[in-house]
């Protein structure tokens, strides 16, 4: 079905850096990193110490002031913006801490979102974002709005949304944040089926040391390095 | 699916597939069949969407900016509907040119010697006939304002009106046009008072044209002598030979009688009075003004708009959207904003003329003329003005950058 070799590594970061405020704020102080097509990786660490910086690099958000980094063989630092919305367009899904879903559209609609003006026909945009809210169980919320869902659907819907352009790494940036823990349970339970099931590469970050427990592997955070 | 992940993959070329079961497993799969399928989100939705969110905002909005295409669709139905008159009462009667006294300012302010006038106008091989008319402005019964024409007995002009009498012939006989003829309710038979006089009505004319048919023909005698003009006249209308050049003729007619100006279109009409032209340039003065407004409006809805959605930009950044996108989809809300501006305010400005053709004095003078052209100025104004108050907001738009929208939770 597919003759592409597949990449082994996900992600590739060597001596990333990234500074704000005029560079007295390091938010990632050489970060080397390796995460295998596939894993599920958690990184977890304080408040502050640079976990959404490094998404942010991931997802090509943003763009690190040194240091090398290629995510499915793609080297982000050479990307234009042009090729970086792209990249984000196909390539990467993301969860956010809140949903960020549109109040006014339907669950179906939200996740249609990313598919706007690509390529994709209309028709299998619907179909595609029925079939994945089937998936997440929430066949029968198909034209629910996001006021009238409960967190957990909330943020099933747009895991939905992030899976939609059929990424190849997923990166959650503590996606139970507003959930309780048994709703996170079963969202991180949900995310790692997924995984399976397509074999996309899932990072999450999380405070909760309990995800650590299902994830392959985690990595911890400070000061904006990889300490373990 | 099949097909679409093969595509999927061949594009960005090293991509592998999702397992089709993923998307084929649903354990409610069968639930959805005979349900209409929801129609796929387009751009346009998410833009419509955005407008309903501050629906009263909205609403402000596009009467604020549609006030500017009431100006212009009002201003530019009148001065057309003034223009049409003007353009037909120049022919009335099938003259092919109009006669006026050269370097006036107003037409009613237009004096000419009529026999030498109508000597040196004969005198041109081309032309056939000459009518001469007086025109006057004013009251008639408990009409302030009443355009009285002095018209020749056998003037040439009289054959092609349509008249349900004939034409005036003697000195107490006057002729009505049917909106003044409804409006003192006279009717043949009847005697009306013009200037102290008694005179007999002989028939109802009906030209087409508003500023005759609200006014009163007397023989031009009685009128000149009633003002104390003997011997002038203040137009005269020219009947030329079939096939006749008639600019060729006027440039003709111009430079032989220097006092004179021959008009033979609208166009030509401020040679004689400039009102028009006046009237052109202050409503240019306005639809100009409301393009600046409306698009500062726009603008100013725009510019908060952008800002109390900067997150959810950024989201939509982050998800994939281009810039480009995100600009298209803020320029378009203007544009839609622009186009509801112009169905709002082509109805309201249709309205306010027609309000201002019936009211008392500029019933007899203005009907508002609604052409194509009219409405294509409005929809181009609209088209300026959103583009223009929309730009700014949508290159702030476009700007978003996810790391930073996603911050401020
Ligand atoms: N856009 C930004 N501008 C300024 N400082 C930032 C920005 N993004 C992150 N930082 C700073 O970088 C550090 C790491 O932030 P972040 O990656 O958000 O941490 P975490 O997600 O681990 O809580 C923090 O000190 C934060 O204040
Ligand atoms: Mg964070």
């Amino acid at each position: 079905m597919n003759n592409a070799t597949p990449a082994t590594a996900a992600v590739q970061a060597r001596g990333l850096v990234k500074r704000y405020e005029n560079g007295r704020i390091a938010a990632l102080d050489g970060v080397d990193l390796d995460i295998a097509s596939g894993e599920f990786t958690a990184i977890c660490g304080p408040s502050g110490c640079g976990k959404s910086t490094l998404l942010n690099m991931i997802s090509a958000i943003d763009r690190p002031d040194s240091g090398a980094l290629r995510v499915c063989g793609e080297d982000l630092a050479q990307m234009t913006s042009h090729q970086s919305d792209s990249f984000r367009r196909n390539v990467i899904g993301l969860v956010f801490q809140l949903h960020n879903l549109i109040p006014q559209f339907t669950a179906t609609e939200n996740v249609q979102i990313p598919l706007i003006g690509g390529e994709i026909p209309g028709p299998q945009r619907v179909m595609r974002a029925m079939e994945l809210l089937r998936r997440v169980g929430l066949g029968d919320r198909l034209g629910a709005r996001p006021p009238t869902l409960s967190g957990g659907e909330r943020q099933r819907v747009a895991i939905c949304r992030a899976l939609v352009n059929r990424p190849r790494v997923l990166l959650a940036d503590e996606p139970t944040g507003a959930l309780d823990s048994r709703s996170g349970d079963a969202l991180f339970d949900l995310l790692d089926e997924l995984r399976k099931e397509t074999g996309m590469t899932l990072i999450v970050v999380t405070h909760d040391p309990r995800v650590a427990a299902r994830a392959q592997r985690t990595l911890h955070m400070l000061d904006g390095r990889i300490s373990a | 699916m099949i097909s679409l992940a093969a595509g999927w993959n061949n594009k960005i070329g090293r991509l592998p597939a999702w397992p089709d079961t993923l998307l084929t497993q649903s354990p409610l799969g069968l639930q959805l069949i005979g349900m209409p399928t929801p129609r796929p989100l387009t751009l346009v939705n998410v833009v419509w969407k955005n407008l309903y969110r501050q629906p009263l905002r909205s609403c402000f909005t596009i009467l604020g900016v549609s006030l500017g295409v009431v100006a212009i669709v009002t201003f530019t139905s009148l001065i057309q509907g003034v223009r049409d008159t003007i353009q037909s009462g120049l022919h009335l009667g099938g003259a092919d040119l109009a006669i006026y006294q050269a370097g006036v300012a107003a037409d009613i302010l237009s004096s000419l010697d009529e026999d030498e006038t109508r000597t040196k106008l004969l005198a041109d091989p081309d032309v056939r006939h000459v009518a001469a008319g007086l025109g006057h402005v004013m009251p008639v019964g408990n009409q302030r304002i009443t355009v009285v024409m002095g018209v020749e007995p056998d003037g040439f002009t009289h054959h092609l009106i349509e008249a349900n009498g004939p034409p005036i012939r003697a000195l107490d006989e006057a002729s009505l046009g049917v909106m003044a003829a409804r409006s003192f309710k006279k009717k043949v038979g009847d005697t009306i008072n013009i200037g102290g006089r008694e005179l007999r009505i002989v028939s109802v004319f009906n030209t087409g044209t508003i500023v005759y048919d609200a006014g009163i023909t007397v023989h031009l005698k009685t009128l000149q002598e009633m003002l104390g003009r003997e011997g002038r006249a203040s137009a005269f209308f020219v009947d030329l030979r079939d096939g006749a050049d008639v600019d060729a003729v006027a440039a003709r007619l111009e430079a032989a009688i220097p006092e004179i100006v021959a008009i033979g279109s609208a166009d030509e009409y401020h040679k004689v009075d400039n009102g028009l032209e006046v009237a052109q340039s202050a409503a240019w003065g306005v639809t100009l003004a409301s393009v600046l407004i409306g698009s500062l409006i726009v603008l100013n809805t725009m510019w908060m708009t952008v800002l109390e959605r900067t997150r959810e930009i950024g989201v939509l950044r982050a998800v994939g959207w281009s810039r480009r996108r995100v600009l298209a989809a803020t320029l378009l809300e203007s544009l839609i904003v622009g186009a509801a501006a112009l169905v709002v305010g082509a109805l309201l400005g249709v309205g306010l003329a027609q309000f201002i053709s019936v009211a008392p004095v500029a019933s007899q003078f203005v009907k508002p003329t609604y052409s194509a052209s009219t409405f294509g100025v409005a929809a181009a104004a609209v088209i300026l003005l959103s583009v223009m108050g929309g730009a700014l907001p949508a290159m702030r738009a476009a700007r978003i950058t996810p790391s930073e929208a996603l911050r401020y939770e």
